[in-house]
């Protein structure tokens, strides 16, 4: 039991390693200071990630959200999605942007906005994917994220429905500028990926 | 690079550079030297940093390092690197690895998004102008709804708006089982003020004394020019004749006396009658009768004086 929850910190100290290098790469490129804040990682069968992940979707996004996802496989297999509260987005991207928009001149999202949105996906998935990867050295592969927007959003859409699956929820928070931006990652992988991370890992230990 | 697939980049309606891991420059297609004005013989062979400066920012060499490394993809928009080929041009960029046994290249593709910025800013405009237009609707709306319901003179309530009022007000006191109070104001010898002293001065004593009355109620009263001279005051939820006494006498004191107005003296005095259900009347209509004989009988004393 003791050694399955070191494991389980190694793994969450790997996600914040990668969360920080993405802070990092993220603030350089905006030439502004974002503290990415990853306060829990949680690792849950399928239902309890279901569970955990609606009653977010409810609480903190509730209506749209904006999501930049990305399957990969090889020897991992599984899907990461970054998910934000949709309302949240135009503040946000206007604050990686430099830009000031009146708030009662709101327009939907722009092909621009799913652009800026793919690029902050790009480096914050590479950076906790690529970070694990590396670490454990279990080659990844993937392609660029796609992003969209979805109305009503329930778990189903993040997670796959297959029993082997299993789910890492992550909540993250970006403050840009004091402005703070609460969203998700949910990486929903195999089970047998999983255990291959954690058996690397239980080796170091 | 076979010439089929040579012939297709050149096709390709998107920036196309291959590079070597050392970056050097490989492959330049035409859509590339259109959109930098930098022609392949000029290119070929030179390390991208030098072609495309913006390229040389640290995190554009990682995202490489990383993509030699392990195959990585990244993408940067052209909303977060404007000044990527220049300051006119915005593109996107997508770093991709090319790889055939053991050797790797880096394929790089500029997709042009100028005509995206240029009619999203345009968009931008329209919803801007839209949301100006619709806010100067919104205040005409206000002003045609004050025309609507408010004295254009004094700026109190008209007798449309004093309907709504009274029949919401006399509801409210029906089934709450309450007191609705309701003043009748007449200015004394009005028309001797208009002849004295011309309309125009006329017109001011009267807005005054609406200021007057507005000064003299509790918040949810209200008054409404009934016509010429004549005010209406509702008293919703009025509990006592002390509560009436207490407004008449603010009433008193500020319009009963000499005022001053365009330098000139002029007395005013106000005869009030006040009626209220349910001791007085049932509806609106009974309620405005009573006081408007009390107001009466309260002016054939002011003039027997």
């Amino acid at each position: 039991m003791s050694a399955n929850l070191n494991k389980e910190d190694v793994l969450k100290e790997l996600f914040n390693i990668g969360v920080g290098q993405a802070a990092s790469t993220l603030s350089e490129i905006i030439d502004k200071k974002i503290v990415l804040k990853v306060p829990d990682v949680k690792i849950l069968n399928l239902q309890e990630g279901k569970k955990e992940l609606d009653a977010f979707l409810q609480n903190v996004a509730a209506g749209a959200v904006m999501v930049s996802s990305i399957s990969f496989d090889r020897q991992l297999q599984g899907r990461i999605s970054l998910v934000f509260p949709a309302e949240k987005m135009h503040r946000f991207i206007d604050l990686c942007l430099h830009e000031e928009h009146d708030t009662d001149a709101v327009m939907d999202f722009t092909d621009i906005d799913f652009d800026t949105i793919k690029e902050i996906g790009n480096i914050l998935m590479n950076a906790i994917i690529g970070e694990l990867s590396n670490n454990i050295h279990i080659p990844v592969e993937y392609t660029l994220p796609e992003v969209g927007i979805l109305d009503n959003a329930r778990a189903e859409a993040f997670v796959n429905e297959e029993a082997y699956h299993l789910v890492v929820l992550m909540y993250i928070s970006f403050d840009i500028e004091g402005t703070e931006i609460e969203g998700a990652i949910v990486i929903n992988m195999t089970l047998k990926s999983l255990d291959d991370v954690m058996d690397t890992i239980e080796n170091w230990l | 690079m076979d010439s089929i697939m040579q012939s297709v980049l050149s096709y390709i309606n998107e920036g196309i550079v291959i590079l070597n891991t050392d970056r050097t420059i490989t492959y330049w297609n035409p859509f590339m030297e259109k959109i930098t004005g930098k022609k392949q013989d000029q290119v070929m062979g030179r390390n991208i940093n030098e072609v495309i400066p913006h390229l040389s920012y640290r995190f554009f060499d990682r995202a490489v390092e990383r993509l030699i490394a392990d195959g990585t993809p990244a993408f940067f928009s052209a909303a977060m690197h404007r000044q990527m080929i220049d300051s006119e041009q915005k593109v996107n960029l997508k770093m991709n690895r090319l790889k055939e046994g053991s050797n790797i290249a880096i394929l790089l593709e500029f997709i042009d998004v100028t005509n995206q910025f240029l009619r999203i800013d345009q968009l931008r405009d329209a919803v801007r102008q839209l949301s100006s237009l619709n806010n100067e609707l919104k205040q005409k709306e206000k002003v045609i709804e004050k025309l609507a319901y408010y004295d254009q003179l004094t700026g109190v309530a008209n007798r449309a708006l004093f309907e709504r009022y009274a029949e919401k007000y006399i509801k409210h006191a029906k089934a709450s089982d309450q007191m609705l109070g309701l003043m009748f104001v007449d200015v004394n010898e009005f028309k001797s003020i208009n002849d004295t002293y011309g309309h125009n001065t006329g017109d001011k004593v009267m807005t005054r004394v609406a200021s007057m009355l507005t000064e003299s109620i509790r918040k949810e009263d209200i008054v409404c020019r009934y016509g010429g001279d004549e005010f209406l005051v509702l008293l919703p939820d009025i509990g006592s004749y002390e509560n009436y006494w207490a407004i008449r006498k603010r009433l008193k004191e500020l319009a009963d006396g000499r005022i001053i107005q365009d330098g000139l003296e002029i007395v005013l005095s106000l005869s009030i009658g006040v009626s209220f259900f349910p001791d007085d009347g049932e509806t609106i209509e009974e309620l405005v009768q009573k006081a408007d004989q009390f107001m009466y009988a309260n002016k054939n004393t002011y003039r027997s004086r």
